[in-house]
């Protein structure tokens, strides 16, 4: 690795087994149970400005066959370096061609047919998209949502500050793909949520 | 565990070289011959990558420049560390001595400070190489023991 970055590199999981099947089953329960709020001890000491629930995330899922793909405010050398050194992953500049993409922001995701959405045979192979958010609850001053189907009892209200206010229509277009889809987790200050390709989205 | 030469590699510069030299002592040596590290490299000590254990698949080559193919896996375990001062240290170590890992680490940090380099070679260094040494020449001495030469002294042929 470049030498002058290691003096800088930060550290990744401080038990790594036990913090990265903490993050794991997060992501597993935030996408079983779509629009729970799944808290989640993250990484405080992650490169800025990735936060801290985006980097616990992507250190538990990524490895060296999931190409990753970062928009412009992430790909700094810093946090190239860094999850070059943790994860291993190889960094696709296409956002099609990605595993995981991380996302930092609402303004940055642009347009969701540019990830991949997998194909019929192989749907799994789809981009999994990190967005980070201001964070979820009615005090945040969010958005709010009603969401439905597969994992919710009825209908489930969430609250998300900083996600796009054109979500529910941006995503609406994709469930007429299923089984191809896009999966989003929604990475807030503290906690997990996430948003499968089954999730129907309406406004409230 | 038998002690042997460091296979051939790519040629590199010569303070690679002496990191490899250094590094493959670490890697032949008792968790406690490595113990000085810790008090060597005082406190701040950051845990880049906190020891883990894993598998490498190891390589072989049939008389070294043979095709390559997958001998078996070993159980490694690998570490990094950034001292205070900003030198970063790495290391893999055959097993799964978590401890012996993140030492081997430290001392490849503590190689990379110049300074440092007469205090490791006669606390840790010298007396590892020594003791390494000592093995192999025993080994050597128990096997030469055992050699019996043959030879014929008159042939039935004749």
């Amino acid at each position: 690795m470049p030498a002058p970055l290691a003096a800088t590199l930060r550290p990744g999981f401080a038990d790594p087994v036990f913090d990265a099947q903490a993050a794991f089953r997060a992501a597993m329960s935030a996408l079983a149970e779509p629009g729970t709020i799944r808290s989640l001890a993250g990484l405080d000491h992650a490169p800025a400005p990735l936060g801290s629930i985006a980097a616990a995330l992507i250190l538990a899922l990524a490895d060296y066959e999931t190409p990753l793909w970062r928009d412009a405010l992430l790909a700094t050398p810093e946090i190239d370096a860094w999850l070059r050194f943790h994860t291993g992953a190889p960094f696709s500049d296409a956002p099609d061609a990605a595993a995981f993409a991380l996302v930092s922001g609402a303004e940055a995701l642009g347009d969701l047919d540019r990830f991949s959405h997998g194909s019929d045979l192989a749907p799994e192979a789809s981009t999994t998209v990190i967005l980070t958010v201001a964070g979820f609850g009615a005090d945040t001053g969010g958005v709010a949502f009603r969401l439905a189907g597969p994992g919710i009892d009825g209908t489930r209200d969430v609250t998300i500050a900083g996600a796009p206010v054109d979500l529910a229509e941006r995503r609406a277009a994709d469930l007429a793909l299923y089984p191809r889809g896009l999966d989003l987790l929604l990475a807030g200050p503290n906690a997990v949520l996430g948003l499968p390709r089954t999730t129907r989205i309406e406004r409230i | 565990m038998p002690t042997r030469a460091v296979p051939p590699r790519p040629a590199a510069d010569p303070a690679t070289d002496a990191r490899r030299a250094v590094m493959a002592l670490a890697a032949a040596a008792r968790v406690d011959e490595l113990a000085p590290v810790e008090a060597l490299a005082g406190p701040g000590v950051t845990d880049l990558r906190v020891p883990e254990i894993g598998l490498v698949m190891v390589r072989g080559r049939a008389g070294g420049s043979g095709r390559p193919f997958n001998l078996g896996e070993a159980t490694v375990t690998r570490a990094a560390v950034r001292l205070a001062a900003g030198e970063t240290g790495f290391a893999h170590v055959l097993g799964r001595d978590r401890l012996k890992a993140r030492r081997a680490a430290l001392l490849d940090a503590l190689w990379a400070r110049e300074a440092l380099r007469p205090t490791l070679e006669a606390e840790i260094l010298a007396p590892l190489a020594a003791r390494l040494d000592a093995a192999r020449r025993a080994e050597a001495e128990k096997a030469a023991a055992t050699r019996v030469d043959f030879f014929t002294l008159v042939r039935g042929d004749d």
